[in-house]
């Protein structure tokens, strides 16, 4: 006969152990090595070649020495000095092509964002058609960089290309066809492409952010007398800052080591008008094999960019705590 | 949940650990008795397919006669440099490396290839069956012997259009660069009247670096500057180098011979398949027939490129253009990499090479004397070129940069001269002297 046997409940003054029963010390590994793939992927990936591009950067690499890299002769700050010396050919392409490179990334990133803020806004409402018209938009950003890019290219060829044939022989707005992918109008090519390839993805986040966005907060302000205007500036934006902040800091550290659009409109060597820094720094290193002054350039490149990251968290987030208390 | 925690753990162990092993892969292949060379061949014909159809004919023929087998791989010209570089840096690459001529004095230096004594000399079948011109420009006068052994030579040749030339009642290809002008200005015309050129006289990859650069020096030399001066200091703004720059640009502001769209072609494919078309009557090209005969294509004849007149430097109209060979420095195959070579610059296999592969020229002489052979039109205009009016690219370890600053000085000229028509020997001077500066800073 089975007996159910009742144990009296355990009192932890009497019997401590057993009420208390002894913790495991043994760490849990298990969060570590889930990370463990990606943190050696991000070492050999990213970190271990930063910090050997640094190292090149303090090095005269080129052509004699590449073949026993690690022995290439160490010449201090030569090359930084070298790229940096306004006075000198490199070091006044290098200071051009970075203003050039700022101007590139505000527009790009200005249009950018205007035109997917605009977009998600109007397509926050309900209308017909709107998944179609969502879709649409996405698709550059689904396109692969490469297919998308030469498509532009081929519409922007003086001799047949889509855009000089629809201007002067279909609208007969301009006589001759200019040049596209060479000389100045370039620059307005690089930032066309560019922007056309990096919208979508601030049309994407702030749509989502603008998801967050509850409709009573328009209706308080309309009843309080603002328009679609103000409300948007003064309701709908400030609501949505902390994606913006992060938004705009992408954009911009894309936009600026922009090397796709260029590599492939332009092919090996940009038009002037149309240098970025990135494809200088291709040149520079295998243009000319000359690795330890495209090292330099990159990683002032890479100081220019935390600099200015820096400062841009600085002034963003502070205010972003304050508005939440 | 204690079994699912551990399950997990291994799992994690697993994959973390495979992921480290499958990224230390590589280089782990196991010896064999039959060996095996690793050969990067050059892209000769008008397509890759057709490069390694015929390759394998030759690579078969050499391991029935050797037993050693060899793997193809033929590289496009466009990154080919780079690949190189990148074998060079890591240390692994192929066994046997086919190079342009005109990296030769880049890669030479930097120790990647195998240097060759006179016993390795005597194994490939010694350095006087090449022609003096190509041993030359491979590095046969490299102290300490040369890394580089020449295999096919080419030159840059000027091709016209029979037909074109015969409807515009030309009956001699021009010689000097006056009769050159004269005659693409007879074959510029508008064929149907529409008010615009739809035939121009003369074809150009103006957006090509790599081209302009080949045209300056040869260019550059006809009017009294090279690349560099007797000391090795660069001088790519000297007087000579402006005025060649000058004319060519000329052709499209001034002559009006070459279509201004041209500023935005990058390959000498566009040029040719505009040859093929009839839209250009004149083109300067390296092996073009090949396309042309590819294409079905046989209104052309070749002839050497004009001369100025007057002549104020030297009689050039091309480098040497061609392939090398080179042994990779790390090669464990050095032996039978010679015995490839061997078989390579051998006689027999350059007669069936210039047979099978138009537009090249076979660097051994008793093959390039064969009258098999040289009976093509087009070869025997490439031969005396080669002996005539080639010169080799200077041998000075900046030449590859050189040929990059040049090229792309040239052209952002050729992109001004097409968008605002016009370009002064100012600013032509003034791009030159910044790209001779930033070869200066490169020393």
């Amino acid at each position: 006969m089975a007996t159910l046997t009742v144990q009296p409940p355990l009192n932890p003054l009497e019997d401590p152990e057993h009420f208390f029963p002894k913790r495991r010390k043994k760490r849990n590994l298990l969060p570590y090595l889930l990370i463990l793939p990606a943190a050696i992927a991000e070492l050999l990936i990213h970190i271990i070649p930063m910090a050997l591009g640094v190292y090149i950067s303090f090095v005269q690499l080129n052509q004699v020495s590449i073949r026993n890299w690690l022995a290439a002769p160490f010449v201090g700050f030569a090359n930084y000095v070298n790229g940096l010396n306004p006075a000198g050919a490199i070091g006044a392409e290098f200071f051009e092509t970075l203003a050039r490179t700022i101007i590139y990334t505000v527009l790009t990133v200005g249009i950018s964002w205007s035109l997917g803020t605009a977009a998600a806004y109007f397509l926050t409402s309900r209308f017909r058609g709107q998944a179609v018209i969502r879709m649409f938009f996405l698709v550059p950003y689904a396109v692969p960089a490469f297919v998308g890019i030469i498509a532009w290219a081929f519409m922007f060829n003086q001799q047949d290309g889509l855009i000089n044939t629809v201007l002067v022989d279909q609208l007969h707005l301009l006589q001759e066809g200019p040049f596209w992918l060479v000389g100045p109008l370039s620059f307005f090519v690089l930032v066309i492409v560019s922007v056309w390839g990096i919208w979508p993805f601030a049309f994407l986040l702030q749509l989502a952010a603008l998801q967050t966005v509850p409709h009573e907060v328009h209706e308080a302000a309309s009843i309080d007398g603002a328009g679609r205007w103000r409300t948007f500036w003064g309701v709908t934006l400030p609501m949505i800052r902390a994606s913006n902040v992060v938004l705009l800091l992408l954009m911009f550290l894309a936009t600026f080591n922009q090397f796709n659009v260029p590599f492939v409109l332009f092919g090996v060597s940009s038009p002037k008008e149309a240098q970025l820094i990135s494809p200088l720094i291709y040149q520079f290193s295998f243009g000319t094999w000359n690795f330890g002054l495209g090292s330099a350039v990159s990683a002032l490149l890479l100081a220019f960019l935390v600099i200015v990251t820096a400062i841009y968290v600085r002034l963003v987030m502070p205010k972003e705590k304050s508005s939440r208390a | 949940m204690k079994t699912t925690s551990r399950l997990m753990t291994v799992l994690a162990i697993g994959v973390a650990g495979t992921a480290v092993l499958a990224g230390c892969s590589g280089g782990g292949g196991a010896s064999d008795d039959e060996v095996t060379l690793k050969w990067w061949a050059p892209n000769l014909m008008p397509t890759i397919a057709q490069d390694e159809e015929y390759y394998k004919t030759l690579t078969d023929k050499f391991t029935e006669e050797t037993g050693i087998k060899v793997e193809t791989q033929v590289n496009a010209w466009a990154d080919y440099y780079n690949k190189i570089l990148g074998a060079i840096s890591s240390g692994e690459g192929p066994d046997v490396m086919a190079s342009g001529t005109t990296w030769v004095s880049t890669l030479t230096p930097s120790g990647g290839f195998m240097q060759f004594d006179d016993a390795s000399l005597e194994a490939i079948g010694g350095a006087d069956q090449f022609t003096q011109t190509a041993w030359d420009a491979a590095g046969g006068q490299n102290e300490g012997g040369t890394s580089m052994i020449p295999w096919v030579a080419g030159v840059t040749t000027m091709f016209y259009n029979t037909k074109l030339f015969e409807e515009a009642g030309i009956t001699e290809a021009p010689t000097t660069w006056t009769e050159f002008l004269d005659d693409a200005k007879k074959l510029t015309v508008d064929k149907d009247g529409d008010g615009t050129i739809d035939q121009w006289g003369f074809g150009y990859p103006a957006g090509f670096a790599q081209e302009w650069s080949h045209t300056m020096f040869a260019f550059g030399e006809q009017n009294g500057t090279a690349f560099f001066d007797e000391d090795g200091n660069p001088t790519l703004n000297g007087e000579g180098m402006v005025d060649a720059a000058d004319q060519f640009l000329q052709l499209m502001t001034t002559d009006k011979v070459l279509n201004p769209a041209s500023a935005e072609l990058q390959g000498m494919s566009d040029v040719q398949q505009q040859f093929i078309n009839g839209e250009v009557a004149i083109m300067f090209g390296s092996g073009s027939n090949t396309s042309f005969d590819d294409a079905g294509f046989t209104d052309y004849a070749a002839a050497q490129i004009v001369l100025n007149d007057p002549l104020a430097g030297e009689a050039v109209t091309t480098h040497i253009a061609g392939v090398d060979m080179g042994i990779f420095a790390e090669s464990k195959h050095q032996e039978q990499a010679l015995e490839f070579m061997k078989f390579l610059v051998r006689e027999d296999t350059q007669i069936d090479m210039a047979k099978n592969i138009k537009g090249i020229l076979p660097v051994n002489s008793a093959a390039a004397a064969d009258p098999d052979v040289s009976s093509d039109p087009v070869f025997k205009v490439n031969t005396e070129i080669l002996a005539n009016t080639a010169a080799g690219f200077p041998d000075n370890l900046l030449t590859g940069q050189a040929e990059t600053l040049i090229g792309d000085a040239l052209k952002t000229l050729a992109a001004q001269a097409a968008t605002q028509g016009a370009v002064s020997r100012a600013d032509i001077q003034a791009v030159l002297d910044e790209a001779n500066s930033q070869l200066e800073a490169s020393q």
